[in-house]
């Protein structure tokens, strides 16, 4: 079942987070709505993965981490106790900066999450796979290596496996942390194809420090910086007509 | 196509380590039972007369205490890997104790093992030979386990989690996999550092039971050779995963 479109899917009420004694993140407050890419902005260290983190619980991975306010998801709370992080993990996935295949096949690389899922009956896997790697185009470069190591892919090749990847999940959110960091100047506008194509059937959250590469993939766009959100809104908004002083100096590259 | 040959020449290292060890364990296995333990034999304390009675009496019993010493070492360094905290106080007093003994040097445990097997063979119990040999193997493999352990990237772990994965899957999918070659070069070294100090305990026990000090068994020279295979198959492992 699909979520309402109007309701929002994730919802952030003041939330602070620390690593240490670092504050990372200062009284943030906004929403995450479904179907849309929702991009967050900002120089490198003012909060970006850190925020996204929080989505699906990555952070309680380090020891010091801290937080408070409120994170929902579906109107649940993501830091409950009786909350499954595996299970929450599945429905929020997560792209890296960098492409991270596993040493696997790549059919088994697609299948793994698949199979975290409790699917094991092959031809169902098989389905997934073709349908996983064609809704990142890589099904018809890759049809004949199926079985072959991902090393024999290019690094954007690689990155589209890993977005097949977590889309074997079926999540409802899907996180693009840097996803073009590592990527060519011809394989970045695949990917960001790739974006724009999933964004009818997923909630994206796209993070970038790239601020054109913002303003082309995204719908709703968040500015931070020293991890404050400076500025959250239609992403045609802030890039032409900024609110605040230090979003308009970030666009236009005055400033980071 | 240069990712499928250097995965080939991963999976043929994986035949290497795995035939290597079957060679020293069927060596092992080959000479400790050359010359079968007569039932109800009785060797005196100096006079011990054959060699192989003793390996067949202690080591032979030993193997399967060795290997179950093995597999523990793997669960106690993943233990301390990935569910222990490396701030905590537990973590750094198991691991100061771990370094240390691994940094005994054989020819100490050696000692004990000539002292026990050869001068007091009728005498001793089983089990501080068992002690010998499970400090022998135990620190060895836990070293290089975690080594192994550490040695795998934080981001696969990280995309593990972020795909839904439970830490044991994701020890068994993607942490064992991926440490499983420095793994086996701590098991190789631990075989090295045992069969040497059998081929010295046999070395030994020749001399005080022949009147030529010169000739060396030629089981000695078998177990030597197994050492030496074993510790350099361990040198090429671990080279290899460092680069």
């Amino acid at each position: 079942m699909q979520h309402p479109i109007n309701a929002p899917i994730l919802y952030i009420d003041d939330l602070n987070v620390w690593y240490g004694k670092n504050h990372v993140l200062k009284n943030l407050t906004f929403d995450v709505f479904p179907r849309q890419v929702t991009s967050f902005i900002g120089p490198s260290k003012c909060g970006k993965t850190a925020l996204v983190r929080c989505f699906n619980r990555l952070n309680d991975l380090k020891s010091d981490f801290r937080y408070t306010g409120k994170i929902q998801f579906n109107g649940v709370d993501l830091y409950a106790s009786n909350v499954n992080v595996t299970e929450i993990a599945r429905k929020i996935g997560m792209v890296f900066h960098k492409p991270i295949p596993f040493r696997k096949s790549i059919y088994d690389n697609v299948a793994y999450t698949a199979r975290l899922r409790g699917i094991k009956q092959s031809l169902q896997l098989d389905t997934i796979v073709e349908d996983c790697l064609r809704a990142v185009q890589l099904w018809d470069e890759v049809r004949n290596d199926l079985h072959a190591y991902p090393e024999i892919l290019t690094i954007g090749q690689q990155q589209q496996l890993c977005i097949a990847r977590a889309l074997a999940g079926n999540p409802e959110i899907l996180i693009f942390d840097e996803p073009c960091e590592q990527l060519d100047a011809t394989e970045t506008p695949k990917l960001e194809a790739t974006v724009q194509r999933l964004k009818s059937q997923y909630s994206l959250i796209f993070v970038t420090n790239k601020r054109r590469q913002a303003a082309r993939v995204s719908d709703i766009a968040g500015f931070l910086y020293n991890g404050e959100l400076i500025e959250f809104g239609q992403t045609e908004h802030l890039f032409t007509n900024p609110k605040n002083k230090l979003t308009e100096d970030y666009v236009t590259g005055r400033l980071g | 196509m240069n990712a499928k040959i250097m995965n080939r020449s991963e999976l043929i290292y994986h035949i290497i380590a795995i035939v290597t060890l079957a060679i020293i364990i069927f060596l092992f296995w080959n000479f400790s039972t050359d010359k079968p333990h007569v039932e109800g034999e009785i060797t005196s304390d100096l006079a011990v007369d054959d060699t192989s009675s003793l390996i067949d009496r202690y080591l032979y019993r030993m193997i399967p205490i060795l290997c179950g010493a093995g597999l523990f070492s793997i669960v106690i360094a993943l233990y301390l890997e990935e569910w222990l905290t490396q701030t905590t106080w537990q973590y750094r007093i198991i691991e100061r104790y771990i370094v240390i003994l691994a940094k005994v040097p054989s020819l100490v445990y050696g000692i004990f093992a000539v002292y026990f097997i050869v001068f007091h063979s009728q005498k001793v119990l089983n089990y501080p030979l068992l002690l010998i040999a499970i400090l022998l193997v135990m620190p060895v493999t836990i070293r290089s386990t975690q080594k192994a352990i550490q040695s795998v990237d934080i981001s696969v772990r990280e995309a593990a989690y972020a795909l839904g994965a439970t830490k044991l899957r994701m020890i068994a999918d993607n942490v064992l996999p991926n440490a499983f070659p420095l793994i086996v070069a701590g098991i190789c070294t631990a075989i090295s550092r045992i069969l040497a100090i059998v081929a010295l305990i046999v070395i030994i026990s020749n001399w005080i039971n022949s009147s030529n000090i010169f000739t060396i068994p030629k089981s000695a020279v078998v177990l030597i050779s197994s050492a030496v295979i074993a510790s350099i198959f361990s040198s090429i492992l671990d080279y290899k995963q460092v680069t």
